[in-house]
């Protein structure tokens, strides 16, 4: 479409308009489709992009970062020691007792249950990626027995992967809001098309063209469905701003986006949906129109 | 649609009796309709001249609104041709189709308005089809309603129409591009005497403009009346086949 095809299509031709009599409950039913459908793929959109915000703050968080786990503290000092010998250790930080209690309270279900056990040593150790992991594990068997290296990038492989599933998953949602959304357009159309069989027969005998035809169609299912998206991207954009961010037990808490790339992603969804609407029936009005001589 | 069995020639050769121009219209060369094994049109031939004015009668379900049809690219002949002004009508493509129309008025039996739309932008819609709608074509359009008698009608919707007031309608609509031919089904079917020689009178009026007029119908006593206005050529359709009659 040139830009001057594309301003006329806005603008629109009255008295292509008028020829297609007002579709009524099938228009208004259209648009409501279209904005429940957008405030979905809204939806969608925040979850995908906060489930690649998450996978990747997940891996940054593991990636380079390990725990070396002395049983008595008096070996602590000597792990230490062997830890900032070792080529390849950037840093190496003793966790204090509340530290350590503190992380595991988060996986017992009374935290008075940890009172008067005894609690591991743990270091906490930064790594460089020309760590000789072998090496270090042989070197830390020979002089301090007992310590054991939790490597997290290992231990936490699936967490990550986990984020990335949700951002496909989040991905497949939002293609299949479009989809549907095309679907019903597309229905809409077909319906008032036939509906209106008797108005395209007339107008192709005085003349019309059938470009004269499917624009009056076209225009008015794009439209809809562009101000239908409008209408739910906006509620959906608005659902999103007002759920408190962390919110305890808040589903949508966490899905705000942190920039403003990832809250204008949402605004291509009126155009996409008005494009997608403007083909879907084109398509349907050109294979109607065949049929009318 | 199947193509139905031709059978027994029947030429005919509407041409140069009346001293009119001998442009072609409308020609048919052997063509043949027929609606699944019913053959209704059987190679039929015959040449619609520019300027001249023909009545197309028969019993009911003879064919004539399946002719009309094919006279208006509603159809396509099973075989045979048809030509639209020298075109072969399978050569004329959907937008040429289109364009042809515009040179074509019709009214239909059920004349097939838009009921949304008043009489007024009924009858304007041809011109804004055409893209030819504007302020300085108001005047026509107000020419048309007086020339039909609706200018007291012009804001009603069709629904609200008499018979005979959608007829004249139709026919001004049909007008409204100043086409070189009209084809009008019925046109006086289910409406009163006086008006359908009013209307009669009208195709009379346009048909010496300069028109070519063409009028199915099986109304004798407006036979009888177009005879006695204008010198009509007179085509008979029975056995799907037509001939011309005595004028």
């Amino acid at each position: 479409m040139t830009g001057a095809k594309g301003w006329a299509f806005l603008t629109g031709d009255p008295t292509a308009d008028a020829a297609v009599p007002p579709s009524g409950a099938t228009g208004h039913l259209t648009i409501l489709a279209a904005a429940a459908m957008a405030l979905l793929a809204v939806l969608a959109l925040m979850l995908a992009l906060a489930g690649g915000r998450l996978a990747e703050r997940w891996s940054a968080a593991l990636v380079g970062t390990a725990t070396v786990e002395v049983a008595v503290a008096a070996d602590a000092a000597r792990a230490a020691a062997v830890l900032r010998q070792t080529p390849g250790i950037a840093a190496v930080r003793e966790l204090d007792a509340g530290a350590v209690r503190d992380l595991l309270a988060q996986w017992v279900a009374d935290p008075a249950m940890l009172e008067g056990l005894d609690m591991p040593v743990l270091l906490e150790v930064s790594e460089t990626p020309d760590l000789d992991l072998e090496a270090l594990r042989a070197r830390l068997r020979g002089e301090v027995p007992g310590a054991v290296y939790h490597e997290h990038d290992v231990a936490g492989a699936g967490v990550p992967a986990a984020a990335g599933r949700l951002w496909a998953l989040a991905v497949g949602l939002l293609a299949v809001t479009f989809v549907v959304n095309a679907v019903v357009i597309t229905l809409a159309a077909r319906a008032s098309l036939a509906m209106n069989g008797q108005v395209i027969e007339t107008l192709r005998q005085l003349g019309a063209q059938d470009s004269y035809v499917a624009r009056a169609f076209v225009r008015r299912f794009a439209l809809r469905g562009f101000f239908g998206a409008a209408l739910g991207t906006a509620l959906g954009l608005a659902l999103v701003a007002v759920v408190p961010q962390g919110a305890a037990g808040a589903l949508l808490a966490g899905l705000r986006p942190s920039t403003l790339a990832g809250w204008s992603g949402a605004l291509a969804i009126p155009p996409l949906t008005g494009l997608m609407a403007f083909l879907a029936t084109r398509r349907a009005a050109f294979r109607v129109l065949t049929r009318i001589r | 649609m199947g193509v139905s069995g031709c059978s027994g020639s029947v030429a005919l050769q509407l041409s140069g009796a009346m001293g009119k121009g001998t442009v072609a219209v409308i020609e048919f060369r052997n063509a043949c309709f027929g609606y699944g094994d019913r053959p209704v049109l059987t190679d039929v031939t015959l040449t619609l001249e520019a300027g001249r004015f023909y009545v197309l009668s028969g019993p009911s379900g003879a064919g004539k609104t399946t002719f009309l049809r094919l006279c208006t690219l509603e159809a396509l002949p099973d075989s045979g041709e048809v030509l639209f002004f020298g075109d072969a009508a399978r050569a004329i493509d959907r937008d040429g189709v289109a364009l042809l129309r515009r040179r074509m008025g019709t009214v239909h039996q059920d004349c097939k308005f838009l009921d949304h739309l008043s009489v007024r932008r009924n009858i304007a819609l041809p011109l804004e089809i055409a893209g030819r709608a504007g302020p300085a074509q108001e005047a026509d359009i107000d020419d048309l309603l007086g020339w039909v008698d609706l200018t007291d009608r012009a804001e009603a919707l069709p629904p609200q129409l008499s018979g005979g007031e959608r007829q004249r309608a139709a026919l001004a609509r049909a007008v409204m591009l100043s086409p070189d031919v009209l084809i009008a089904d019925e046109p006086t079917g289910n409406i009163d005497r006086d008006m359908a020689l009013r209307i009669l009178s009208l195709l009379v009026e346009l048909n010496r403009l300069g028109r070519t007029i063409l009028i199915a119908t099986h109304d004798l006593e407006l036979i009888r009346a177009a005879k006695a206005q204008v010198s009509a050529q007179m085509l008979r359709l029975t056995g799907g086949t037509i001939a011309q009659a005595a004028a």
